[in-house]
């Protein structure tokens, strides 16, 4: 009896293992069966045209600039996009590659990820095989030119457009309260420090934070970086780890990094508040209806953050307006930093290409740009950007001597969208343990590369 | 006539695997299956979820003695994911079962019990999310939005606001505190029913033969609740080895200031999908398997006595 039931219970077992292999063998193959049904849709009599999903992080007034491109691409060629925003942008396209479902395009503002991709073979190159290039070579020179080209190779084939380009070399600030104080823009740290210090003394706080977000610390770091070292050791740090972490440049840099953000009195709650307060919240800090700061470090998308999600009453370039980076070591300049976003293909199609051939034209850049968006392409008709700011972010980027790429977004992913993350939050919070950090840096990034 | 004997017997012998089969075939794609295909990822390196390069059990050593985000005994006291999460199993767990007794006993005997008890398990409908988000306000260092800073700065002079999800040493009893609101809901209903359960007779006799309330509360309710106390305990300590959603929502997708508010679980999601790297983060999901395991046991060993008795 007991052998009988034994048997049985073999027998079941058996089939239901055929049954679940054979429903993973076609799990395991689902990105045919499903271009097959999305082909047979395509060509199912009717001139419906197939959605096409794009991915990108942008929420908000950010979002809704790039709606207006999608709502011109719709007009103009019929195809339907589907956008789905999400803040955790790889984590969420990651899964779906690894499901077989992998989203048309997606923005994404981290070449090193995008590497990631290539090298598993989950993209599209857009400018091979010659002469069936999905971006033109000529359209895409007249739009970006070699240096942004380049942005979006990995090792030779191109895989990203860039899209936008946001300078993260911006410090906001209220020219009213500044007038108020007697102060003036400044051109070095030291300039910086002293109206820091100025702020201070009468009564207010110079800055707002937001260093609950990582990357607010990492973008601080890098462009003090790239103000005491030179591009290609900036490159070296980041992308290839041949600069170590310990080097006397990093330790410059993370001593004045150290200075700012250890200073009593430069943010709202000190260490503290700075770790506790996240990205938007720092910019609502400095330009809210009841502000608590004066000034706010961030890139260029600050500007559109203020006029569209913080304070609508705010005007641009009257109530709130930018100036440079200040130089920290004189012999290495103001390079402009900055960060962007590339487009990138993860499944072919006659949509898809439609889709990334119209981001490329000058209609479509200048519908973004008109919107107070970045945007790198120099086929922008400056005259047409109506608003102040984005003008003038227009110009710094387009005449940037040196656009070196935002140094987190180069470095792998554990490392710079991390493990960095921690180690400024610690310095933050302990501002004389510069060689600590430096070390503990270094420790990690040895396993990182 | 013996045909149909036949069919019915084997009926009988196929019949309750037939039952059986649908569920049976549900865990095995959903839960035999990735939990294997978790275990084998774990011994590989690399990006993504390729089986591109073996590496055997340097992912596990790596974790144990080489992570100091994970696993850091080079200072005292020790920190990182695995250290934090004792700390919430320590902390959060008998906390969330006092809470629980706590109210069930104390509302046990009043007259507006079910509006108590309705109030006690409200945040239970409440989505993790919208409940960290709730206590994100109430934390928040600025005291025109927090109100714990503003009760701190308007009752005591000249206080300074404290930022609670800033702080390495409160962002973690920040966020516990803010789990035992969510989940006391659940173990003040589960006592309060197991306190109905206890016969009146008992506590009555006890009262005439002289025992005050806390010596009926300590002799008698306790001992006749430790089943179900113990129940509630285990479904707490499995919820406490999976917390996440808190974590990542409060303490920003960084896990707190220098990470100080991660555990196993949220390591896992960090080194899966947002560092890529996908062997990595199936060694910690195997790791919290195997911690979670001897609980589970624990769990079924109780509902087979159960159902023996």
């Amino acid at each position: 009896m007991t052998a009988r039931s034994n048997r049985t219970f073999i027998v079941v077992l058996l089939a239901v293992l055929a049954i679940v292999a054979s429903a993973c063998t076609q799990t395991a193959a689902p990105g045919a069966s499903a271009s097959a049904g999305s082909s047979a849709a395509a060509s199912g009599g009717t001139s419906a045209k197939r959605t096409i999903t794009v991915i990108a992080n942008w929420g908000g007034g950010e979002r809704a600039a790039f709606q207006k491109v999608i709502d011109a691409f719709t007009a103009k060629t019929g195809i339907p996009v589907n956008y789905e925003q999400s803040r955790q942008l790889e984590a969420l396209v990651r899964t779906r590659v690894a499901g077989g479902n992998p989203p048309d395009i997606i923005f994404d503002s981290r070449p090193g990820a995008i590497a990631e991709f290539a090298k598993a073979g989950n993209l599209i190159p857009l400018d091979e095989p010659v002469g069936k290039e999905i971006l033109d070579p000529k359209a895409l020179e007249a739009a970006l030119g070699k240096s942004f080209i380049d942005l979006g190779r990995v090792d030779k084939t191109l895989y990203g457009f860039m899209f936008k380009a946001d300078s993260k070399s911006t410090i906001w600030y209220k020219p009213p309260s500044l007038t108020a104080l007697g102060g003036t823009t400044p051109k070095t740290i030291d300039d910086l420090y002293a109206l820091a210090d100025k702020y201070k003394a009468a009564g207010k706080v110079p800055f707002g934070s937001g260093g609950k977000d990582g990357w607010v610390l990492t973008d601080w770091f890098e462009n003090i970086y790239a103000r005491v070292a030179t591009p290609k050791q900036y490159n070296d740090l980041f992308v290839t780890h041949k600069v170590s972490w310990t080097d006397p440049t990093v330790k410059k840099a993370l001593g004045v990094f150290a200075k700012i953000f250890g200073t009593p009195g430069y943010f709202p709650g000190g260490g503290q508040g700075i770790v506790g307060t996240a990205f938007t919240e720092g910019i609502g800090q400095a330009f809210s209806k009841s502000p608590v700061a004066e000034m706010y470090y961030e890139g260029g998308f600050v500007g559109v953050i203020i006029s569209t999600d913080i304070n609508k009453d705010l005007k641009a370039g009257t109530d709130y307006d930018f100036f440079t980076f200040p130089t920290v070591d004189p012999a290495f300049g103001a390079p402009i930093t900055g960060g962007g976003d590339f487009a990138v293909m993860f499944k072919d199609s006659p949509e898809g290409r439609a889709m990334m051939q119209f981001i490329a034209t000058k209609e479509a850049a200048d519908i973004y740009a008109a919107t107070g968006s970045g945007t790198p392409s120099k086929l922008v008709d400056g005259a047409k950007i109506t608003d102040p700011i984005a003008k003038k972010l227009h110009e710094q980027v387009a005449s940037a001597a040196v656009f070196l790429f935002d140094g987190s977004d180069l470095a792998p992913s554990a490392l710079g969208g991390d493990f960095l993350f921690s180690a400024l939050q610690d310095l933050v919070l302990h501002p004389n343990d510069v060689d600590r950090i430096a070390q503990a840096l270094e420790n990690f990034a040895k396993t990182a590369y | 006539m013996k045909g149909e004997t036949a069919v019915s017997r084997m009926r009988g012998r196929f019949g309750p695997w037939l039952f059986v089969a649908p569920a049976a075939l549900l865990i095995l794609v959903f839960i035999v299956y990735p939990t294997f295909w978790t275990m084998r990822l774990s011994l590989f390196g690399g990006l993504g979820f390729n089986f591109n390069r073996f590496v055997g059990f340097d992912n596990y050593v790596k974790l144990l003695t080489n992570d100091p985000q994970f696993l850091d005994l080079s200072k005292f006291p020790p920190g990182g994911a695995v250290v934090n999460n004792i700390f919430w199993l320590l902390v959060y767990t008998p906390a969330v079962i006092f809470v629980g007794l706590v109210v069930a006993v104390l509302t046990d005997k009043v007259r507006y019990e079910s509006l108590m008890k309705s109030v006690v398990f409200l945040p239970m409908a409440i989505a993790a999310t919208a409940a960290a988000i709730i206590w994100l306000f109430v934390y928040s260092p600025d005291p025109r939005i927090g109100i714990l800073n503003a009760l701190l700065t308007t009752f005591v002079p000249g206080a300074e606001p404290i930022s609670f999800t800033g702080s390495v040493d409160l962002v973690n009893p920040a966020i516990i505190v803010a789990a035992i609101w969510i989940n006391a809901g659940f173990t003040t209903v589960v006592l309060s029913a197991a306190l109905k359960g206890i016969p009146v007779e008992i506590i009555e006799a006890a009262r005439v033969d002289g025992a005050s309330g806390p010596q009926v509360f300590a002799r008698i309710q306790i001992p006749m609740l430790a089943p179900t106390i113990s129940v509630v305990a285990v479904t707490m300590i499995i919820y406490v080895i999976k917390v996440f959603d808190l974590i990542y929502v409060m303490g920003g997708n960084n896990g707190g200031p220098l990470g100080s508010a991660r555990v196993v679980a949220f390591s896992q999601y960090v080194e899966t999908f947002n560092n890529g790297r996908a062997g990595y983060g199936s060694a910690i999901a195997v790791i919290m398997l195997l911690v979670v395991l001897p609980f589970i046991l624990l769990n079924v060993k109780r509902f087979r006595a159960e159902a023996g008795r």
